[in-house]
């Protein structure tokens, strides 16, 4: 009888080991990682046609605010200085990491190098619309919660080596799938900066108001209080003509 | 027949416009050594000041209604100068640019007026851009080069196609001592056309472009082509060349340069060009020339001078770039600061002129600079002339 016993509750400890195995293994299958950047990547501008919205950023430790006003489309961005009075007028075009740069009485427009940054913490690509699924190729990591939601955790590597990050580490809500954190990776893999997000605004997709990217708050990993933080306002999906983001049409 | 074409544009825009205006003013103030040389001896021909003063008032007015923009760039400038030890003063009223846009089709525009359009690669000189080729040698950055009078036509294949066609409609009425500082501001009857292509996201461009102008002799042709390669985020390559043939010449020459462009993690960059100029004077033929109209000085005229300044009269020349923005050592209130450096050596007669340049802005209103250059060569080489021992500050406010 002891023995019989002992034998049962052996099987059934491995009957339950397994059970738990076959449907975590289950549950993996049925979580799709692309999918689930795919549909973060609409919340902060992977629309097709095109967007507009303002910007606004500031530094840590610097009272300035600088304003553009922005229009986006896929990896290409037009945006036009606003604010502080000294750089009204001056127009930043991103075609993909490549910028050119033109202020009023320049002779043309500047191409400068994707090592330039436009300012502070923020890369050239952190005012574009993002579209890591077409750059990424993202593995589950596994899930946690962040600021008390339940998020899955993406491990995304770098497809080509010409974007604006190699890896990064990215926190997607299962509620929402909106990205609410990530961690900017070095080619060795340790974080040099991070960066959380808010979606308080929204825009119409299909007709349904859609949760759309309302600020980023980037910060650097070894000097905590070196941030930048990226206000989005006023997203509006519009169509965008291609030949907007060509440079010779860059003073129109 | 101008003036009816603006005014039907005017006309059939629609009442509601937008207007956007950016008005700032500036302060500037040079001085520099000038050397008596034998094509200017104690500053006689070419009158270059070594003092001065200059406050102006720019304006920069965009007003946009339907399918048509209205572009205005309106300069006040008071002057004061002294030139030979003698000041006076002078003030003037003209315009930068100013154009009526009409955007026929989402991408196709037209532009008719005082245009400023460039392109290129290239840093220190745009060969195939006959419209404004020069060297950017002036010494201030807030120095703005002047649009000329022309109607031109710019269509678009999404982002990756552009065509343009430009010709030159009329002469420039300012007058060339106080603004208009080169000969080669006067009315040419300039023409070109201009297709360029990008692809691989903007990191591989090529162009080529035709046309000609009026020269000495007649209707001179051009014809060339530019292009830019990025290897990747460090490393640019370009070159841009333009093949030049006048009327009474049998034979095209060349106006090329190319070079490179390294960028640092930091974001610090550097640049060299090597300039190649066909027609130049060679040392030998330039050593004759000069010696030639030294002999005889009512020869030399002060367009004469500034045209071989900005000519490249000789024939090979190296360029070389510096520039930093947002260095560390900046005190923290300086907004968007930046350093940089460019030199000019002529190995045709061994020349050298650096500028120098500290830029910075403060309390979101103010842009400053300090600059400098330095010019090294034997006395008959006048192509520097405006940079030896300079010393230049300039000051701007926006409101």
């Amino acid at each position: 009888m002891k023995a019989i016993s002992i034998a049962t509750r052996i099987f059934l400890t491995l009957a339950l080991v397994a059970s738990q195995v076959a449907f975590s293994a289950a549950s993996q299958a049925a979580v799709n990682p692309e999918e689930i950047l795919r549909k973060a990547d609409r919340a902060r501008g992977g629309v097709s046609d095109g967007l507009s919205w303002g910007i606004q950023m500031q530094n840590s430790g610097s009272s300035t605010l600088i304003k553009y006003e922005v229009k986006v489309k896929g990896n290409n961005v037009l945006a036009r200085c606003q604010e502080p009075a000294r750089q009204k007028g001056e127009v930043f075009l991103f075609n993909d990491r490549n910028l050119w740069v033109f202020r009023p009485g320049l002779k043309k427009p500047v191409s400068l190098s994707p090592r330039q940054r436009l300012t502070g913490q923020a890369a050239n690509g952190d005012i574009a619309t993002t579209n890591y699924a077409r750059d990424y190729t993202p593995k589950l990591e596994g899930e946690e919660d962040v600021d008390g939601q339940p998020t899955y955790r993406l491990f995304l590597q770098a497809k080509e080596s010409n974007v604006t990050y190699d890896k990064i580490r990215y926190w997607i809500t299962k509620k929402d799938f909106l990205g609410v954190k990530a961690e900017f990776l070095t080619l060795e893999g340790a974080v040099f900066k991070t960066a959380q997000f808010s979606y308080k605004n929204s825009i119409p997709v299909n007709g349904k108001e859609m949760p759309f990217v309302s600020e980023m708050k980037i910060q650097d990993a070894t000097k905590k209080d070196d941030t930048t933080t990226i206000e989005y306002a006023k997203p509006k999906a519009e169509k965008v003509s291609d030949s907007e983001f060509n440079v010779n049409n860059l003073v129109r | 027949m101008k003036k009816a074409l603006l005014l039907i544009c005017l006309l059939s825009a629609p009442a509601r416009a937008e207007l956007d205006l950016h008005q700032y003013f500036l302060l500037e103030g040079e001085s520099r050594t000038l050397v008596s040389s034998p094509l200017n001896p104690n500053n006689t021909i070419g009158l270059f000041p070594d003092q001065m003063a200059r406050v102006e008032s720019r304006s920069d007015l965009r007003a946009n209604a339907g399918n048509f923009s209205l572009l205005l760039h309106p300069r006040a400038r008071g002057e004061r100068d002294r030139i030979n030890q003698l000041s006076s003063s002078q003030a003037s009223l003209f315009l930068q640019e100013g154009y009526l846009q009409w955007s026929i089709l989402e991408n196709l525009d037209l532009k008719v007026g005082r245009v400023q359009f460039g392109w290129g690669p290239a840093e220190s000189i745009t060969p195939t851009n006959w419209f404004a080729p020069l060297i950017q040698l002036e010494p201030s950055p807030r120095y703005e080069q002047l649009g000329i009078y022309r109607a031109q036509a710019s269509w678009s294949v999404g982002q990756g196609f552009n065509w343009i066609v430009a010709q030159e409609i009329g002469a420039p009425r300012d007058s060339w001592n106080s603004k208009f500082d080169t000969v080669a501001d006067t009315y040419r009857e300039r023409l070109l056309t201009k297709a360029e292509w990008n692809w691989d996201r903007s990191n591989k461009i090529i162009g080529v472009v035709a046309g000609g102008l009026q020269e000495t002799g007649g209707f001179g042709l051009r014809g060339g082509a530019y292009g830019s390669w990025n290897l990747n985020d460090a490393w640019q390559l370009y070159a841009d060349t333009v093949f030049q043939k006048r009327k009474l010449e049998s034979q095209w020459l060349a106006l090329a340069t190319a070079g490179f462009r390294y960028t640092f993690e930091n974001g610090a960059e550097i640049r060299a060009e090597g300039i190649f100029n066909e027609r130049g004077y060679s040392h030998g033929k330039q050593k004759a020339a000069l010696e030639l109209l030294a002999a005889n000085p009512s020869l030399i005229t002060r367009a004469y001078l500034l045209a071989a300044r900005e000519n490249l009269s000789g024939q090979e020349y190296g360029y070389l770039a510096f520039r930093w923005t947002n260095p560390g050592f900046f005190p923290s209130f300086f907004q968007t600061p930046s350093v940089s450096f460019r030199a000019l050596h002529s190995f045709t007669d061994d020349s050298q002129v650096v500028l120098a340049y500290l830029e910075g802005g403060f309390l979101d209103r103010f842009n400053a600079s300090l600059y400098g250059g330095l010019f090294n060569g034997r006395d008959r080489t006048e192509l520097h002339l405006l940079s030896d021992n300079l010393l230049g500050f300039s000051l701007s406010y926006s409101l």
